[in-house]
This record gives structure tokens, sequence and C-alpha cells, in this order.
């Protein structure tokens, strides 16, 4: 007889296990950050600007509107669902709160018209979040259509960009502590907030269980509709802090800088999220996966930009890019799960 | 020549150590109705598909009209004339019936432009000759599931079936869809098709059957004529004469039953559940036996609040609750072990240790904080406790074994202290030595006061572990038998056949 003692628990779990274990169970993501160095080091080979600090500084500010947004849409996809409206939603919160600002000076007109607009934002999430988990309507279309809605007030509100944001705002996206700009440590922030919540909290644990499996989550007690409500709420606010990095870069509301024209925030997001290894359909995978997603897709543009390709070929690349990923996640797990 | 439309010579046919079927002959003949029964694990549905292609035998032979065949795929045995209705339907909800009966064989012009109008008209007509009225031009989706039955049984005959293999056909249908299949099955057997039908309900053996066969764990029990069995003869050969009493824990000697934890009074859920009284006491064992439809898992659902009722009350720990959910029946010291455990039991992508706390974290957490060296704790000691066979804790459940699986959803509840707990075909799928572990682990929860609640398809299992047995039949539970009182044959006899039938002697 073997003692069962020994075959139940392997103790080097306990620790966080070695090296070989910590590096099965993180696999995607060792895969997705070696990717992004290879990235980085192609572009310094080709560009000699790349990497000047200058640039690379300038590429982790250009990331964190999509960072911020894509650390939004990876908890909405842990838990199983999609959120499509943020991109309305960042172009809602830009265009009032710059609208609402008028360029007056002081924080007394920041702090209450920031207040106003995220709370706007907040009230899609809700939305999204009632319409998923009361209305069982799938979170494709229910979010398409909030976000549709969400377009169309900002489009009555204005066509053209409007407003001015108030001077002291600017400073959230043009400071720096020593040589680090503000927005990238708030970022840092945000995402470590992020990873928190899903890793050391019941509500996380809950999350990855819903996307896992919703009906045996239901059936272990776990009520769906509450964790919904946090997943898309805490979506549409993360779409609001990038509304707000947004305007205090550009100086102005656009009505269509979350998702109209050239950098949809939406589709983005969703696909930082899986090229960064969380799996559509949820259950598996998690923020810093996506910090690199956001990282690849920003850095993708700076070296396109500064090598001189054109923005069709960017397009296909990118779109390559993503196929490419994904395709390696689904491979590397159905040849684990054999 | 043999004359027989099929003959299956000496079947065996194992799965993993598992014999399945242990050198079993079968014969039928054109134009016969041949009812196959045997209680779960018998073996029919395995015997059926090696006919119907989807298996190949480890041993024996298959002929077809005398002829030796090999069929390595179903598509290659329903082109020879076999076709099989499963009690999932293979159909397109969004095509007509026409279309769907036709499907891949439709009439065409050149060019692959179909003859609409050819494709209808052939479809009216097979479907008149199995005296079924149902408009070709008609979308799937709109039809009734009994409905759709009559298509799959069109689609079996527009393929020049000999043979129609139908598996449990009348689990899911009402008494008036019923006669309906049996004046189809007859128009079949009128058209010369070898009809092999499985049933779990002998009333229908008599109603249809010119021959049955009995199965029992694998072995041919018997081939008769219906006339020379009636319905005693024919549960006494399904049941056999080996008990395996010897492997169920054994009942503690003191009888007295602890204080109500949960009542059921005049519940009904239309159309599955109809007037149900139970009443569940700490420390003891209830068993519900019944067939699948028979509204069992649903009254365990209606139970732990995932299922709404109709009317009626249920009474908790002497407190009538009325929307019950499974959150609030936790709450109140429930849990569940479900019948589907892929499904329903386990986060199949997440590990054990994460499975095995699922629903115990909101008693563990601190403002909102896994308390993970409590958690760790914890699950390490229940999982050593149930014995549960893992490499580790942070191993994907979906990959361990059946019985493993098991244990770590029996664990997850543990882990909660229920008072009242509910399985549902709780050593389904499971190795033998995993099921004696399982039953243990039910008995000595009783011991340790909880009220419990076990429904089962298997009635050795039902007899061996419950202290009172419930036997539910369309909805209703027709009787209630101390576990010492009851026998197999009552239990299978009333499962069957529910409680207005007279008890044969």
């Amino acid at each position: 007889m073997e003692d069962p003692l020994s075959v139940l628990i392997d103790n080097t779990e306990r620790r966080g296990g070695n090296f070989r274990r910590y590096f099965r169970n993180h696999f995607e993501t060792i895969t997705i950050y070696l990717v992004l160095l290879v990235i980085a080091a192609t572009g310094a080979v080709l560009s000699p600007d790349f990497i000047k600090s200058q640039n690379l500084l300038n590429v982790l500010l250009q990331a964190v509107a999509l960072g911020l947004v894509s650390v939004g849409q990876t908890v909405v996809i842990l838990s199983g669902g999609l959120d499509l409206s943020v991109g309305a939603t960042i172009s809602m919160v830009a265009v009032y709160s710059s609208g609402l600002m008028g360029g007056r000076p002081g924080i007394e007109v920041i702090i209450p018209v920031i207040l106003l607009t995220t709370s706007m934002a907040l009230v899609v999430g809700l939305l999204n979040s009632q319409l998923v988990s009361k209305f069982r309507i799938t979170p494709f279309i229910a979010t398409l259509a909030t976000g549709s809605m969400v377009q169309g007030v900002v489009l009555m509100y204005t066509k053209r960009p409007k407003g001015l944001v108030s001077p002291e705002w600017k400073y959230f996206a043009e400071g720096t502590i020593g040589p680090i700009p503000i927005a990238v440590i708030f970022f840092i922030i945000i995402v470590g907030i992020a990873f928190f919540i899903l890793s050391k909290t019941v509500l996380g644990r809950y999350i990855y269980a819903t996307g896992g499996n919703e009906n045996a989550s239901r059936l272990s007690g776990i009520r769906i509709d509450r964790v919904l409500i946090f997943v898309y709420v805490f979506s549409s606010f993360m779409a609001a802090l990038s509304a707000l990095f947004l305007i205090s870069r550009m100086g102005i509301g656009d009505p269509q800088v979350g998702g109209l024209t050239y950098q949809r925030y939406d589709l983005e997001s969703i696909a930082a999220v899986l090229v960064g290894g969380t799996v559509l359909g949820g259950g598996a995978g998690g923020v810093i996966g996506t910090v690199a997603g956001v990282l690849i897709l920003t850095l993708l543009n700076n070296v396109f930009n500064l090598v001189g390709v054109s923005t069709f070929y960017q397009w296909s690349i990118k779109g390559a890019i993503i196929i490419g990923a994904v395709a390696i996640y689904r491979m590397q797990r159905t040849t684990r799960s054999l | 020549m043999s004359g027989y439309i099929v003959e299956l010579r000496e079947i065996s046919k194992s799965f993993g150590g598992v014999q399945a079927l242990d050198n079993v002959t079968f014969r039928c003949n054109t134009g016969e109705v041949h009812t196959l029964v045997g209680q779960n694990g018998a073996g029919k549905s395995t015997l059926m598909k090696i006919l119907a292609g989807v298996y190949l035998p480890d041993r024996g032979q298959v002929l077809l009209e005398g002829t030796p065949v090999h069929f390595t795929s179903p598509y290659e045995a329903q082109r020879l004339g076999v076709s099989i209705i499963y009690q999932e339907f293979n159909l397109i909800p969004d095509l007509n019936v026409a279309a769907n009966v036709f499907l891949g064989r439709e009439p065409r012009h050149p060019f692959g432009i179909l003859k609409s109008k050819e494709l209808i008209e052939k479809a009216q007509d097979v479907l008149h000759r199995l005296g079924v009225d149902i408009n070709p031009r008609i979308m799937v989706s709109s039809l009734s599931v009994a409905q759709q039955q009559m298509v799959e049984i069109a689609k079996a005959l527009s393929l020049r079936a000999k043979v129609v293999i139908m598996d449990e056909p009348s689990a899911t249908l009402g008494t008036r869809e019923l006669d309906n299949l049996f004046k189809v099955v007859k128009a079949l057997k009128a058209q010369g098709v070898a009809v092999i039908y499985i049933s779990h309900r002998l009333e229908e053996v008599f109603t249809l059957a010119d021959k049955v066969t009995v199965l029992k764990d694998g072995k041919l029990v018997d081939t008769l004529p219906i006339d020379r069995v009636n319905r005693s003869t024919l549960v006494q050969m399904m049941i056999g004469s080996k008990s395996f009493m010897e492997k169920f824990p054994p009942r503690p000697e003191k009888k007295e039953t602890g204080r109500e934890v949960l009542r059921i009074e005049n519940l009904s859920s239309h159309p599955i559940l109809h007037s149900i009284n139970l009443s569940i006491h700490s420390g003891e064992i209830v068993g519900i036996a019944g067939l699948m439809g028979s509204g069992r898992t649903e009254l365990a659902q209606v139970m732990f609040g995932v299922r709404h009722y109709g009317t009626g009350s249920i009474t908790l720990e002497g407190d009538i609750v009325r929307s019950l959910r499974p959150y609030f029946a936790i709450e109140n010291g429930m849990s569940y072990v479900p019948e589907d455990r892929k499904e329903e039991g386990l986060i199949m992508n997440l590990s054990v240790l994460k499975n095995t706390a699922l629903a115990s974290m909101r008693h563990r957490q601190r403002a909102g904080f896994i308390t993970k060296k409590e958690e760790y704790e914890q699950v390490t000691q229940v999982i050593e406790t149930l014995g549960v066979k893992t490499p580790g804790l942070g191993h994907e459940v979906a990959r361990l074994s059946g019985g493993n699986q098991q244990k770590v959803v029996v664990a997850k509840w543990l882990l909660c202290n229920p008072t009242l707990i509910i399985f549902d075909e709780p050593t389904r799928g499971i190795d033998v030595q995993a099921k004696v572990e399982i039953w243990k682990l039910i008995r000595d929860l009783a011991n340790r006061g909880a009220a419990v609640l076990m429904i089962s398809s298997e009635i050795p299992e039902i007899l061996g572990i419950s202290d009172r047995v419930l036997v539910m039949h369309k909805g209703k539970i027709a009787k209630e038998f101390r576990a010492e009182e009851a026998t197999e044959e009552d239990i299978l006899t009333l499962a069957s056949f529910g409680g207005s039938v007279e008890r044969l002697d």
C-alpha cells in the first residue's frame, strides 16, 4: 500500500512552487512578454530613434488610454462577457467633460464635472449588467446596442470637438514625477488594483468562476447578477478614466474619440485582451497579460510610424498579429488538454 | 441463410476495463418489434450502438440479412439500412421538415439547384406512409418534441431503413403523443421494417413488442416472445438474483429520527410535479427512485431554488420559504451535488483548490479578501479526508478521473457544513472503488446529523443506502417505503407502472 498522504498533496505548491511549475502555470503570460521583447528588439534594430527615452516614454503614454479601457475589458471578458459599449462611453465622457469644463480653471470646476460625467458612464455599465443578467440578452448584442444609444446621445450633444478642458486638468497627461509621466504611474496603480481584486478577493474568484461555468457557479451560491454588475460598471468606469486621460492629452472633447474614426477603443481593447491571453468566453487569463497585449499593439504603431510603414499595411499586420497570438494560445491549450 | 434481418453473434465490448457487453447474442426478424430492456448499465445502448456502427465490437459478429458486415461509421450502417434514433435529435431547427428529411439527399437540377416541389412531395409521401400529419413546409423549430421525433423516423424511413433502432423514444413524451408513437411504430412494422425499441417503461413493452430481450450487467438474460412473459417475470429477469448489499455501509443501530429539516407540502409545478409531500429529518437518508423523466431531478432543483414551483409550500428548519434561490438555500444549510458534475458541479478549467473552496468562500472571507492560508488548510484537510487523488491542489479538475471529480464536488459542500444535502445520481459514471467510498461518505454525513436526500436510478444503491425510499412516477410520489420493507422488484414495478397498478404476484 502506498501512503495516501504522500500522493495527495504536492508540497511544492504551498510556497508558490519551483521555477518549472511557475513556468508551466504562467506559460502564456511568459510567451506574450517574450513576443513583446521581440517586437521591441526589432524596433530597436529598424530605427535608431526607437530606444530613445523620449520615444519610449511617449509609447508608454500612448498606451495609457488603451490600457485603462482594456483593464476593464479584461474583467468583463473573464466573467464570460464582452463590452462593446466602451468606445461610445469614452466619447461621451470626453465631450461632456470638456464641454462642461468649458476651459474654466480651478478644482471647483473639475471635480463636479468629473463626478457627473463618470456617473453617466457608470449608468451605462449598470444598464449593460441589467440587460445581461435580468433580461438574459447576450453581452454582444446588449453592449452593441447600449453603445449605439450612447453614441447617439453624444452626437446629439455635439458633432464637432467641443469645449476646452480646465488648464489644471492638462497636468494629468502632461505632468511627470521625475522622468515618469504621472499618467503612466496612475495606470500602473490601476493595473495593480485590478490584479489585486482578481487574485486576492472573493469577488475576483467569483469572476473567474462565473466565466468558467456560470451554471455551476450559480449552484455554488454565487450571485451572478452581482458579479455582472461589478464587471460592467467597472468596465464603464475604466472607459471613463480613459476618456478623462484622452481629453487631458488633447485639450478638447471629440465626439468620435472613442471609436467612430481611426482607433476604435471597443474593438482595440478586445484585441489587446485576447492578444494578452485572456480567453474569449471567460474563466482564464488576467490583467498582466492584457498589459502586454496593450504594449504590443501600441509598440507596433510606434515602430511602423518610425520606420514609415503606411497605415494600410499597419492595419493588415496588426490583424495578422491578433490572429497569430490567438491561434498560438489555442494550439497550446489543445495540446495541454490532451 | 439465417433468415434474420439482424443478427448480433456473441458480441463482447469493454470500455477501459469495464465489461459493457459479454458474449451477447441478439436476433431480430423483418417486420418485428423487438424491445430491449434492462436496468441502467445493462448494456442496451452499447449493443445498439454496435449495430448502428458507432462502436466496433471487441469480439463477435454483426450480420445483416445473413451477411457479415463491418460497420466503421454510423453513416455506413445507415447506407446499408440501419438507422438509429437517439433521444437527442439530429435535426436542423431552422430548416423545414422536408429539407430535414432529405438533408444531403435533396432532389436537384443540374448545378445543384433544388427541386423544391419534388422535395416537398417526396417528404409528404414519406410522412403519409407513416400516417403522420405534419406539414412538410413547416420549420422544425416550431414542432413539438414528439413531432420532431416523427421527422426523425420519417428520415430513417426515407433512407430505406430495414432496421430502425429507437433509444428510449418515450422518455420525453406525454400520453397522447405516446399513442401516436405507437401508431408510427406499427406503421413501420407494416412496411416490413424491423424496429428495435429500447425502453425503461415496461408497460410499453407489453403494448408494442413481439419479442423482448433482457440484458443484465452486460449479459444476455433471455430473448422471449412477449406472450411468454408477464410483468413480474420480466421484472424478475431484469433484477436477477445477484445482490451486492455487502458493499454498502452498515446502517446505525439506533433509529430515532432527528428534527425535521425540510418539509414539502402539496408541491406542484405543472406539468412536471404533482402534489409532492415529503419530509426529511436530520440523521436520515431518504432515497428517491424513479425513471428518467419522473420528475426526480426537477424536485431536487425546486428544493435547491434552481427551479420555480407553482403551488404548495416548502418549510426549511421550521420556516416557510417562498422564493428559494441557490444562494439562499446554501446560506440555510443546504447543499446540492448535481446529476451532471461537468456542467453543474464543477468549473472544469479551475483548480481543485478553487473548486473545493468555491461554495464556502464567504464564510472564510475577511472584508472581501480571500484568507489564503485558511483556505489552503481547510481544502487540504477535506481533500485528504475524502482521499481525492490529485497531483496537487493546483491541478485542473478537468484532468481528474470521474470519481475524483465527484469527490471534489462533495468536498466543496463538506466545507459548508450542510444540514441538508441532496445527491442526484451520486455514483453515475464512476468506478466501483469510488462508488463504495461515496456511499460510505453519504452514510457518515447522516451519522453526523445531516439530513440526506439521494436520487438514483440504481435501485440496489437506493435500497442499500437509504433509510426511507420514495418512488416517483410521472411527477408523483407513487409510494413510500421503509428501506428494509422494500424490494428491488417493488421499486422497479412502481417506477415503471406507477402506484395505480395492482401489485402482481
